[in-house]
């Protein structure tokens, strides 16, 4: 059949201080071509809404004025930020969208524009969030930063978005956070990064997501920035790097960082979610913890 | 290691550093024209920078100009196409920027991507597809590993060129130009 020897079409686009790449397969480049498109602005549009350093982002806008009055939002950011502090909940705090001022101070997350100083002592719990009316308030001032999450997120709608339009094989990778879907299993080399190649691993994914974070990264590296502090604004001991699977890619990256904190002690939230964890020490030895998954 | 290690966790077979180049070839300039400005038409309309317009064009950006060659063409719905390359520390990326006629980004496309060095992994990545019926019977040689999760690729050099041809659009194509 044809089809199915068309040559996959390959993209990639800067988003999210990352490279977006979306693959598809099996299917003729003008549809490829059309589907991948609205899937790109799609991600671009989680992108707008929810950047941190952007000033005209819903998120910025949050920042400056949401502990004045409720801040009406779209759809999609109400969405994340529910999801941001659900797995706030779940974590116990040890995944807190409201790190951002310590992540400021250790100079890896520039100050928003115009946003007031953060109540000290304030975090998630200090954040509300109506579905009905679509607003977000913040209880003290803050700073929300839906980096750990937006980007699964989005690659979660860019997926949705590829198979709601007839594709029947996909990857979409937001910088090593990935979803899969179709009948083909995807293979991802993981890297634990400059110098451990000894310790690389491979991750086969058919139909689910994939999500990692390290510590240890090469300096400027920004891949995780929240990952670097735990509710207590503490920094992290050094787990060298983990890797998430889930079927959300939302999940799965929001998940790095409870890990990369508490490493196997995560195992029961993991395993509650239906999602599973590898890590790797800084002794480049690997351990596993969640829930047996079987593909 | 937990003896029930999940069935996704592979071993990665290791391999001295590669020193050869890597590069991924995602769109051509017309096929990034024709996913930028759908349905457009395009002319060609190469310019040579002035000593000048590459000044004001670093002042603007804060980029440096690499050439004053520019790769333009104009579309038929309005705004340019315009192809450029940046050189990162351990890459080569040529991308094509769309921008609309208020001076908006309408859309970028790599369109090559290239490691000259540090693809550790990658080289053993990329070794590993041959390698990979032996690893797992289920992965197709040629449909291996084409993802890395932990290197993240570099999007800075990339945003860095889009505002530099910003710049470009403004101080040579614009309406102020």
């Amino acid at each position: 059949m044809q089809l199915f020897s068309a040559p996959p079409l390959e993209r990639a686009t800067p988003l999210f201080g990352t490279l977006v790449r979306i693959r598809v397969e099996a299917c003729s480049h003008d549809h490829a071509m059309e589907a991948s498109s609205k899937a790109i602005s799609a991600m671009a549009r989680v992108h707008r809404l929810m950047s941190f350093h952007d000033p005209e982002s819903e998120l910025s806008d949050l920042n400056r004025s949401a502990h004045r009055k409720p801040i009406r939002v779209s759809e999609e950011t109400a969405a994340v930020v529910a999801e941001a502090i659900n797995f706030a909940r779940l974590s116990d705090g040890v995944f807190d969208p409201t790190v951002a001022p310590a992540a400021t101070r250790a100079g890896t997350l520039p100050r928003p524009d115009g946003a007031p100083a953060p109540s000290p002592g304030a975090n998630w719990k200090d954040v509300e969030v109506d579905r009905e009316s679509m607003t977000v308030r913040f209880r003290r001032a803050l700073w929300l930063d839906l980096g750990g999450i937006a980007k699964g997120y989005a690659v979660d709608v860019a997926a949705g978005i590829l198979r709601h339009e007839g594709v029947p094989q996909a990857c979409v990778d937001a910088g090593g956070d990935l979803r899969v879907f179709g009948p083909a299993a995807e293979t991802v080399a993981l890297d634990p990064g400059p110098g451990a190649s000894r310790a690389a691993r491979a991750a086969r994914i058919l139909n689910g997501s994939l999500a990692s974070s390290g510590s240890a990264g090469p300096i400027g590296d920004q891949r995780a920035l929240a990952v670097h502090f735990d509710a207590g604004r503490r920094r992290l001991a050094p787990r060298r790097f983990v890797t998430v699977r889930a079927e959300r890619c939302l999940v799965a990256d929001a998940l790095t960082k409870v890990v990369l904190a508490r490493g196997r002690a995560a195992g029961r939230l993991l395993e509650q979610l239906g999602a599973s964890a590898a890590i790797c020490s800084p002794a480049l030895r690997w351990s596993t913890c969640g829930a047996r998954s079987d593909d | 290691m937990r003896s029930n290690r999940p069935a996704w966790l592979l071993p990665l077979a290791v391999v001295a550093p590669a020193s050869e180049a890597h590069a991924t070839v995602y769109l051509s300039i017309e096929q990034a024209q024709a996913a930028i400005f759908p349905g457009a038409t395009f002319s060609p309309r190469p310019k040579v920078l002035t000593p000048a317009q590459v000044k004001e064009i670093q002042k603007r950006s804060g980029q440096r100009v690499l050439s004053p060659r520019l790769l333009a063409w104009r579309a038929s719905t309005g705004g340019w196409l315009i192809a450029d390359r940046v050189i990162g520390k351990h890459e080569f990326i040529t991308f094509a920027v769309g921008i609309d006629d208020s001076g908006a980004v309408k859309g970028v496309e790599v369109l090559e991507y290239r490691e000259s060095y540090g693809g550790e992994i990658r080289g053993a990545a990329w070794r590993r597809q041959f390698a990979g019926k032996r690893l797992n019977p289920q992965l197709k040689l040629g449909a291996g590993i084409r993802n890395i999760s932990g290197a993240t690729l570099s999007s800075k050099h990339i945003t860095d060129g889009v505002r530099r041809l910003l710049a470009t659009h403004a101080v040579v194509l614009g309406p102020a130009a």
